[in-house]
């Protein structure tokens, strides 16, 4: 059963995800007065890579990426989606966070062993972007998890539901510090510096090709699913079926497309500047307000 | 055999292996990493068994007291692991010498005797000798150190001196210095006196742990020191500051001593500021660690990081914290002494630890880079490896205790460590292998073995944290804290549980879904290194097509006016000086009617102040 | 055995020495080995005895006094000696006969000192010992110890006149020049009188024993005189002057105001020689303002006047006995070998010739009181008495310890650094300095190691102490 679930659960994650991410490609044209390319264009990019020819640079190129890959879909399962969920109890939101880690790890690890300081550069500049978002993001969590004496996801979705109180409303100021962090996370506009196409070619990327390239296409939806799913569940309160959830998610995924899509792009350090002033401030704020009205 | 039989055997190989390298250092090597595993195996094989020996009286009705308890067979074991795993490693080394067998075979007899003992002389005693030992040990081999180990020789003696004044304090006061008595008459004694106490053992611990403010001795002497005592000293060494540390806060268990101060999120205000001093431990370790551009002096400060840690899980208390303390100071062992292993290694093959003259090091030395990976995945937090468990109690405690601040310092030098751990793995193992490496070997055998095995059991903790956490339950229950509740693979805490099997399962199938679909792509074409993506140039020098100097140089410029917190030795020495030089002219001329005027005058200032 | 011969023997050879020549040499080394064996034979008995000198019995007539802490004294001031003796045998010294005269007498003197009930007579051999001590201190190559040698006379000088004078008061108001009489009797004094008294022989002997402010003389020839002498005037003096320090104004005098200026004195001093020996460049300067600061504490110690303060006292001064012993003439040494003993001159001497980090490590751990020495297990016993005294006491005297340990591993990191400009020949060890050197070790570390049982003598001096401060000193 627990199979079953975690196959649909990935199967899922795959098709939304892509054609989301379809769907974003042509918001963000329209915005731009462009006409952009058709919602399956994602569907077509990531099969026409995986059956074409590639390179590979090593032993460590072909490792970091299936390394990028197992990790990011075995974070993936930890995420309930509505009634779906595959391992209820057991999905703890550190572990979420910390084993969504080993596929960054992993990607950077194939990317700089490639030998392209491109990609050097690229990893450079997420790791410490990652220092940035995390900590206002985690300091937030620090209030949800003292409010309800509960990390995992699952139990906090049953919570919010039950109560019909979601934590954005609950805690605006801490639901809306995730939203800014969940922008880094995702790379979006403004805090794409990492992977920047015209300045440092793609960064991370620079290397990939064919099958690699498409693997890791396929891990950036898995990760966009696992990120975006967070936030739903811890925020909006997951949902009461799939298809709420699914809702949720398109909401959070349309807003975080429209900002970026006028946004300019941050150098890494004025992003991390950036979120170490309000965001963490306002993370602070949360915390502390969530702590006292909660009570030690 | 005797308890302090071992010790003895111990002291006593330290002259006998210094003649015997003098005929042959192989040998002595050899026997030396036999007797430190011997050692090992020995405290290893006491599991459960709780006994004390006393024996050689120091002073008047003062005896050296040893013994077993869970907690000294924790500590024992962890560091034993750590010093004999490292006798492997310097069988191979090139800068063999007989006084190094003698000087390692002290410390080893220090941090054996520090970590069994049973009353706090004997432990200073012991400490205080592996410390000597240490301090003349890293100054043997490179130039740089002899300025850097003056630091640690300093802060060792505010440290040492602190305690000692300490326990002759409670030896006066208590009129014992055992730990469990000296436990159970601190619940009567004065308040000032508690305080006392507490922060003079507090500098101890911080001192020899690496802490924060007493930080600064370990950039220099951990990187300085010779490459295969780097380990000891941060694998080992720095955990009997957490030994020391952990009796102050559950043996005489702070918390309640201390019940009459006020208290911060359930944690009374001695223990919060030592959290405090923790978290900033934390956060200074992370970020100098991100700036340094030599490997050893990054890995110094990963350790003032995660020892951070472990003071401010330890201060923190609690189940989880304590508990989260305990499993850091071994998951930290584990993975500091491996990281410095396999960092020596490469020097070893290299002769350099400047991250900008390596590169491209893993088609080399792959093992070496598997084993230096697993460290800092163990290092990192990431959940595979026994780091993960050790980080999830104490995130445990400080949500249960609702600490946002402290939180802060705990997720930064979570974040922070990402960024540190991947630049040596960037600037040694990945990128451009430079030409002068080209005939590089992997490391020799008795290298290999001891990074393996430490490789393994930070793989066996990580996929089965609670057969760890299993005994430190036991150690817990001995002091009287709660323990964890655990089944086989999960660990259940406060916001829920954890199940270390399947989050490893589930990275598996994961894998091997992503090696599916690898195998069904056509077969990719092998391409040098040097054939990437260059604009259209055409590049050849690939010593100079390898990013990592400066990696995090963003990072850095945000860090640059930062006050060093380094210098205060350093102006404290000056200040001495200058006082010298005041006295010595007040008191010292040059001419001697000086003197006999000073003599005068104090005959006179003296007779009129006594009568 | 008679004691008297331990100070008849060196005194004749000194005698004959002058009219010997070339033999004066061979005299010292027959003087100074027939001493060290006589004081073994000493060393084993206890308890107190005194002996008659010229068939007058004491109160009128000298008498030599041997008791724990004499023996004690006795075997370690003969065998520093010898010891001193081989390890600076290689030194080659201007005027080498008529310096061996010096030697001998001072030996006489201290063993003198070390003995004699008597306090005139004490003045005599204070006198023979600070005239012997002259010679020494101006016996290094260069002027300047000369000036300090001069320097040293004039203290030196007051410092005699000073203790005569408090001699003088005390025989004026006693009667008696005896020791154990005097302190019999000076209780019934008026104070002031006995204060007086106090103070002017704590001024004379604080000269000798380096207790601050008196101390002006002893950096310039500690660092200056020859490798012998200072080496003799650092490990070998300090036991006798402080033994006569004890003797005099804790055992005759014992008033409780005197140990209390001795008590703010001594840990003056010990600051003060810790301060500024840490911003010393010249090795032994450095060797010669720690010398300072170990008498500050053990002279603290005497006015603490507990058992346990009197083992730590007596267990330091044997102590730094041994380490000087080991780390002036190690340092001499190196000056010889080095050119001369600044800080940037001796860098990596030890790197070539490991005896010298060894032998020089060896005492500076035990003078800084590292465990495995001799040294830690003393700082034990000097926490502990200050402890019971009064809780800042030990507290300054850690801080103290803390600056001496940064101090001393800097020289001994200085000694193995590696070093470019120094030449590849190895400076070979002298054999002398070798085998005297490795003896010292051995008996530091040993007094280190060995369980607290096999030490009773240093109990037994703090019996002693205790009961003689308290009644009267044996001997009549």
């Amino acid at each position: 059963m627990t199979i079953l679930k975690g196959a649909a659960l990935l199967i899922l994650a795959f098709i939304y995800t892509v054609t989301l991410e379809g769907i974003a490609r042509k918001i963000t044209a329209r915005i731009q007065r462009r006409y952009g390319p058709p919602f399956w264009q994602n569907f077509i990019d990531i099969f026409k890579a995986l059956t074409k020819h590639s390179i590979s640079h090593g032993f460590i190129f072909d490792f970091g990426v299936l390394m990028a890959f197992g990790g990011t879909i075995a974070t993936a399962l930890f995420i309930p989606a509505g009634n779906l969920v595959v391992f209820p109890g057991l999905d703890n939101v550190f572990v979420v966070i910390y084993l969504l880690a080993i596929g960054l790890l992993g990607m950077a690890m194939s990317s700089v062993g490639s030998g392209n300081p491109n990609a050097g550069i690229g990893i450079g500049r997420a790791l410490t972007q990652m220092l940035g978002y995390e900590l206002p993001f985690l300091i937030v969590l620090v209030g949800v998890f003292f409010k309800y004496k509960n990390s995992s996801l699952s139990d906090l979705v049953n919570i919010q539901i039950e109560s019909g109180q979601y934590n954005a409303w609950i805690m605006p100021l801490g639901a809306l510090v995730a939203f800014i962090s969940l922008l880094g996370m995702l790379g979006k506009k403004p805090f794409d510096v990492f992977i920047a196409p015209a300045e440092i070619a793609s960064g991370p990327l620079v290397e990939y090709s064919g099958k690699y390239l498409g693997m890791l296409l396929i891990q950036h939806s898995f990760s966009v699913f696992i990120e975006i799913g967070l936030f739903v569940n811890l925020f909006l309160g997951g949902g009461r079926t799939v298809w709420e959830f699914l809702l949720k998610f398109f909401i959070v995924f349309f807003a975080a497309v429209i900002i970026s899509a006028i946004m300019p792009r941050f150098r890494v350090e004025q992003a991390v500047k950036f979120y170490w002033k309000w965001p963490l401030i306002l993370s602070f704020v949360q915390a502390i307000i969530v702590i006292m009205a909660t009570g030690r | 055999m005797d308890l302090s039989m071992i010790i003895l055997i111990s002291l006593i190989a330290a002259p006998i292996l210094y003649f015997l390298a003098k005929f042959s250092h192989k040998i002595a090597y050899i026997l030396f990493s036999f007797i430190q595993v011997f050692l090992f195996v020995f405290i290893l094989l006491q599991k459960g068994i709780i006994n004390t020996v006393s024996s050689f009286e120091i002073m008047d009705g003062l005896k050296l007291n040893f013994g077993f308890t869970p907690i000294n067979w924790y500590f024992g074991s962890i560091i034993m692991l750590i010093i004999s795993m490292s006798a492997i490693f310097m069988i191979s080394i090139k800068k063999k010498s007989p006084a190094k067998l003698l000087l390692l075979s002290l410390v080893s007899t220090g941090a054996i005797g520090a970590t069994l003992s049973m009353d706090f002389l004997t432990l200073v005693i012991f400490w205080e000798l592996s410390t000597w030992s240490s301090l003349i040990l890293i100054v043997l081999d490179k130039e740089k150190s002899f300025r850097e180990a003056i630091k640690y020789v300093s802060v060792s003696a505010i440290g040492t001196y602190s305690m000692l004044y300490a326990v002759f304090y409670i030896l006066k006061s208590f009129g014992t210095v055992n730990y469990l008595e000296v436990a159970d008459k601190m619940k009567v004694a004065p308040e000032s006196s508690k305080i006392l106490i507490f922060v003079l053992f507090g500098i101890m611990a911080l001192a020899k742990a690496g802490s924060f403010p007493l930080h600064i001795w370990l950039r220099g002497s951990h990187s300085t020191a010779p490459d295969e005592f780097s380990p000891i000293l941060s694998g080992a060494l720095t955990k009997i500051g957490a030994y020391l540390l952990f009796i102050m806060v559950a043996v005489i268990p702070s918390s309640s001593i201390f019940s009459w101060l006020p208290s911060i999120g359930g944690i009374t205000l001695v223990n919060y500021v030592l959290a405090w001093l923790g978290g900033i431990s934390i956060v200074v370790g992370t970020v100098m660690a991100i700036r340094m551009e030599d490997v050893k002096e990054l890995i110094a400060f990963s350790t003032v990081s995660n020892s951070g840690y472990i003071v401010l899980a330890m201060a923190l208390g609690g189940t989880y914290g304590t508990i989260g303390g305990l499993m850091h100071v071994l998951n930290h062992a584990l993975a500091s002494a491996a990281m410095f292993m396999s960092m020596a290694a490469v020097i070893h093959r290299t002769g350099t630890t400047k991250m900008r003259e390596m590169g491209g090091l893993i088609t080399k030395m792959p093992i070496t880079f598997a084993a230096y990976l697993v460290a800092i995945i163990s290092v990192a937090g990431i959940p595979p490896m026994s780091g993960f468990a050790s980080k999830w109690l104490i995130y445990q405690q400080l949500v249960k205790n609702g600490l946002p601040f402290l939180a802060f310092a705990a997720f930064f030098g979570s974040v922070g460590s990402f960024m540190y751990v991947f630049k040596p793995l960037t600037g040694v193992f990945l990128g451009q292998l430079k030409p002068e490496h080209k005939n590089v070997k992997e490391a020799p055998f008795t290298m290999i073995l001891p990074m393996s095995i430490l490789t393994l059991l930070t793989i066996f903790w990580g996929i089965l944290p609670s057969n760890a956490i299993s005994f430190i339950n036991k150690i817990v229950h001995y002091t009287g804290g709660k323990e964890i509740q655990l089944t086989f693979s999960r660990i259940i805490a406060l916001t829920g549980q954890w199940d270390s099997v399947l989050v490893t399962m589930a990275f598996f199938v994961g894998f091997i879904i992503a090696f599916i679909i690898f195998l069904m792509g056509k077969k990719a074409r092998q391409v040098d290194l040097m054939d990437t993506y260059t604009g259209g140039e055409f590049l050849y020098t690939a010593e100079l097509y390898h990013f990592v100097y400066k990696m995090y140089r963003p990072f850095d410029r945000m860090f640059e006016k930062w006050p060093s917190m380094e210098n205060w030795l350093t102006s404290l020495s000056y200040k001495i000086k200058e006082l010298g030089a005041l006295l010595k002219t007040l008191f010292y001329p040059k001419y001697p009617q000086g003197y006999v005027a000073v003599s005068m005058l104090t005959l006179l200032v003296a007779f009129w102040w006594l009568r | 055995m008679n004691p008297t011969w331990l100070i008849a023997l060196p005194l004749g050879f000194a005698f004959l020495g002058i009219f010997a020549g070339k033999f004066s040499k061979a005299f010292l080394w027959i003087a100074s080995l027939a001493n060290a064996i006589i004081s073994l034979f000493i060393f084993n008995g206890n308890g107190v005895t005194s002996y008659i000198i010229g068939g007058w019995i004491p109160p009128y007539g000298i008498n030599l006094v041997v008791n724990d802490m004499t023996r004690v004294f006795l075997l370690a001031v003969n065998l520093i000696f010898l010891l001193a003796l081989v390890a600076t045998s290689a030194e080659i010294l201007k005027k080498d006969e008529k310096m061996s005269v010096a030697f001998m007498l001072s030996l006489a003197a201290i063993n003198g000192i070390l003995l004699t009930g008597d306090l005139f007579n004490l003045f005599v051999f204070l006198e023979i010992s600070a005239i012997s001590a002259y010679i020494m201190a101006a016996s290094g190559k260069e002027a300047i110890s000369k000036f300090a040698a001069l320097k040293y006379l004039i203290l030196g000088s007051i410092a005699s006149s000073f203790y005569l004078l408090g001699v003088i008061v005390v025989y004026a108001s006693t009667g008696t020049l005896n020791m154990a009489d005097a302190a019999a009797k000076v209780t019934s004094l008026n104070p002031n009188v006995l204060l007086a008294a106090g103070l002017l022989m704590v001024v004379g002997l604080g000269v000798e024993t380096k207790l601050f402010p008196f101390n002006g003389w002893a950096p310039d020839v500690y660092a200056n005189a020859s490798g012998r002498g200072s080496t003799i005037l650092a490990s070998v003096f300090p036991i006798a002057m402080i033994s006569a320090f004890i003797r005099v104004i804790t055992f005759v005098i014992n008033s409780g105001k005197l140990n209390e200026l001795i008590i703010v004195l001594g840990i003056t001093t010990a600051i003060i020689g810790e301060v500024l020996a840490f911003s010393q460049k010249r090795m032994k300067k450095m060797l010669a303002y720690s010398s300072i600061a170990q008498a500050g504490v053990i002279l603290m110690l005497i006015g603490i006047g507990s058992s346990k303060a009197y083992i730590g006292a007596s267990m330091l001064l044997l102590n730094n006995g041994f380490g000087k012993l080991l780390l002036f003439s190690v340092a001499s040494q190196i000056a010889l070998v080095a050119g001369s003993d600044h800080f940037e001159n001796v860098t990596g001497v030890g790197r070539k010739s490991p005896l010298f980090t060894l032998l020089f490590g060896a005492g500076a751990l035990t003078i800084v009181g590292m465990p495995l020495f001799f040294g830690f297990r003393s700082k034990l016993y000097v926490i502990s008495a200050t402890m019971d005294k009064s809780l800042w006491i030990p507290a300054v005297i850690l801080i103290t310890a803390a600056i001496e340990v940064t101090y001393y591993f800097r020289w001994i990191f200085n000694l193995v650094k590696a070093d470019a400009k120094l030449s590849e020949k190895r400076s070979p060890v002298p054999f002398g300095l070798a085998l005297a050197g490795l003896l010292a070790v051995l008996v530091v570390i040993a007094f280190g190691i060995v369980p607290e049982a096999n030490l009773d003598f240093f109990n037994r001096i703090g019996d002693l102490s205790i009961q003689l401060s308290k009644t009267l000193m044996g001997g009549m």
